[in-house]
């Protein structure tokens, strides 16, 4: 059975008390937004998720979207869903004010984020790519265009999607064939074929406002010569309505592992009317904007469905009798004890709660840095900010969606033979999260993306964002104490990647191939020693309320034991990893390609 | 954060009471933490509350009527600062009722 209730005690610490020491906080632009507005918005979104989004999950699963003549038809309950997000102002919610959006801290956006993942992640489709859209004609549009486009986008009555892969190329962006051709009154017509576009075509709303990458007649060959353009399905008539329809169709949609609910769609360009955004041949610059932005809501996927997989184990686990417990019956009165007495089915719910927990605290600092990088007053901390987000994206993106599929793997295991059945619930978890690890850049890319553009780049600057604040706490908290053992763990972790990115700085120099076969083990060391640190700070915290006296005595023992858990059960694959990158390429290119 | 303990003892009984009081309070800090103190004048009273590694710093000046002072909380601790100051009153609350 799928249950959810949002974690808003979790969320509220890791909004309101984990990070407070990151000098990432206290930006004069978000003052109005204080902590019983931003309670109040957490519990409103809990709301809508739990009530509206979480019970047409399964059944929009069940059904998925249909095609029929470039018309796509979204699961019954979604367009009554999708209206009721709209009017609560939901696809909005962190959105520039000055189109009509309420400006919110990301920092409680990702959170809202969360839960509308974790309840209907097909849903969570159709505002998101609209989101990332926004995002990237903000930055990059001209006036016109975004006064044109944003509000109604930023209010939901419009969606938005991104247009990159087509048939012949995905990663590989350089060998796109789309074109545009000037019609000489500053538009263009584009012709060309996209597949995986999610949101391409539904019938959520009234007009959809696609970004496509294409080609200019004179575009250089490769990356230099992509250019990015708006292209309606409707062209917007004089008083700014949907008007006449654009050459852009869908020619069908793609039967899916999972997210079955979300329209996934190939496209068709026929001399589609578009208009160009940002400088001609800089496309990809802009689209990365909008890929960026989108890489943090991927992570924020995986840990939605997460936290839901979790939930829904810890229901089954309790209610499920089955054997007795090894130390004997714990429930003598019944047929037999649920199965949550035994270790084994313990580790796994645990693994799964360690690995939301975590990364909902290292998400939530990402999140701040988010906020601070476009908001700080200092130019010092934006510069951090920028370089920290930019380090911590493809973590966010990998290391969430892998431990977010491995939690979906999890729950299936903990639920048995049942968990294998469509019905249970669970298995749609680990088939919806398994996109996660692949789009928007499939985990691989995200580490290579880490080990050779982040990793060495201003000569370690965006590095040292990361490596300091956890240096400066286990220098502040070593000695004496109660938490003596877990800063041991976090300090032998941190040395580990400390030499691991010597390692790999000084091999992949001389050869990047080595870098490459670094890469994802580095992304997963530097994701569980952000987890540790978060985990020790959490500890830190959880050991000083429980000191001065608080009236959530529960909650913050309870954070003490999931951090130990951590600490004793997983952190340990630190040194598994550190391992696997200091042996090198070799074992992986002595292979011949004909002795595969 | 400012705080203020009323009492009214006069500023020399109330001084003699915490004078006596300190070392039993420090010696019934909870485990894991401890509480330096030293005198930076005749009626100020300088305090270090330290726990798992964060130090608080309290200035306590003895008036005729009252303890007035102030604590400052590290960054981490921002949303505790209300349970410190309640913390630092019940304390020196304490003290000040031990005859």
């Amino acid at each position: 059975m799928q249950v959810y209730t949002a974690p808003l005690r979790d969320m509220r610490f890791v909004l309101n008390e984990l990070h407070q020491d990151d000098g990432f906080g206290g930006l004069s632009v978000h003052e109005e937004f204080t902590q019983d507005l931003t309670d109040a918005v957490l519990e409103e979104a809990a709301k809508i998720c739990q009530d509206v989004l979480l019970p047409i999950n399964l059944s929009g699963d069940s059904e998925g979207c249909q095609y029929e003549n470039g018309v796509v038809h979204t699961p019954k309950g979604f367009k009554e869903a999708y209206d009721q997000f709209v009017q609560g102002g939901w696809g909005g919610l962190v959105m520039p004010v000055e189109y009509g959006g309420q400006g919110l801290p990301e920092a409680v956006g990702k959170l809202v984020e969360e839960m509308i993942c974790a309840t209907n992640v097909s849903f969570s489709l159709y505002p998101g790519l609209t989101a990332g859209a926004v995002t990237a004609l903000n930055a990059y549009a001209s006036e016109e265009l975004k006064a044109a486009y944003l509000p109604k986008m930023i209010s939901g009555e419009w969606s938005g999607t991104m247009n990159l892969t087509e048939p012949h190329c995905g990663t590989d962006l350089g060998l796109l064939r789309t074109k545009a051709d000037p019609v000489g009154d500053g538009s263009y017509k584009l012709t060309g074929s996209k597949i995986f576009i999610s949101a391409g075509e539904q019938d959520l709303t009234s007009n959809i406002i696609h970004l496509v990458l294409a080609r200019l007649p004179d575009a250089p060959k490769g990356v230099k010569g992509i250019s990015l353009f708006l292209v309606p399905k409707f062209l917007p008539d004089a008083d700014g309505n949907p008007g006449a329809r654009n050459g852009v169709r869908a020619s069908g949609i793609e039967h899916k592992m999972g997210i079955k609910a979300s329209a996934t769609c190939q496209m068709q360009f026929d001399d589609a009317i578009g208009w160009l955004v940002g400088e001609p041949h800089r496309g990809l610059e802009a689209m990365f904007t909008m890929m960026n932005a989108e890489r943090v809501g991927v992570g924020i996927q995986g840990l939605g469905i997460g936290e839901a997989a979790y939930q829904s184990a810890v229901w089954y686990a309790k209610d499920r009798l089955q054997g007795r417990s090894l130390s004997g019956a714990k429930y003598p009165d019944k047929p037999a004890d649920p199965i949550i007495v035994h270790p084994d089915v313990r580790k796994n719910l645990l693994t799964m709660r360690a690995y939301n927990e975590g990364c909902r605290a290292l998400g939530a600092w990402v999140a701040r840095g988010l906020d601070a990088e476009r908001h700080a007053a200092d130019p010092e901390v934006r510069q951090r900010a920028e370089d920290f987000v930019a380090l911590m994206t493809p973590v966010v993106k990998a290391l969430f969606t892998d431990l977010g599929h491995d939690s979906a793997s999890l729950a299936v295991q903990v639920y048995g033979g049942h968990g294998y059945i469509h019905e249970s619930g669970v298995e749609q978890y680990q088939r919806d999260a398994r996109i996660a690890m692949i789009y928007e850049g499939t985990n691989g890319i995200q580490a290579l993306d880490l080990v050779g553009r982040k990793m060495g780049a201003h000569m370690g600057r965006l590095l040292r964002s990361f490596f300091h604040p956890v240096s400066a706490f286990i220098e502040e908290n070593k000695g004496e104490g109660p938490m003596q053992k877990m800063i041991e763990g976090l300090e032998k972790a941190f040395g580990a990647l400390q030499l691991s990115t010597a390692t790999i700085a000084e091999k992949g120099m001389k050869d990047p191939e080595e870098a490459g076969a670094a890469a994802s083990d580095y992304l997963r060391l530097l994701g569980l020693v952000g987890m540790a640190y978060c985990f020790a700070k959490a500890t830190k915290i959880a050991g000083l309320q429980l000191f001065f006296g608080t009236q959530d005595k529960a909650f913050y023992e309870t954070k003490i034991k999931t951090a130990t858990f951590f600490f004793e059960k997983i952190l340990p694959q630190a040194t598994t990893h550190f391992l696997a990158i200091k042996a090198g390429k070799g074992a992986l290119m002595a292979f011949a390609e004909d002795e595969f | 954060m400012d705080i203020s303990i009323p009492h009214s003892l006069g500023r020399a009984e109330a001084k003699r009471r915490i004078e006596v009081g300190l070392p039993k309070l420090a010696a019934h800090i909870p485990g894991g933490g401890s509480l330096a103190s030293e005198w930076a004048g005749d009626y100020v009273l300088n305090m270090t509350i330290t726990a798992l590694g964060s130090r608080i710093p309290v200035s306590l000046t003895i008036e005729e009527d009252r303890l007035s002072g102030s604590l400052e909380v590290p960054a981490l601790m921002k949303m505790m600062q209300g349970q410190v100051a309640e913390f630092v009153k019940l304390s020196a609350g304490k003290m000040l009722d031990k005859v």
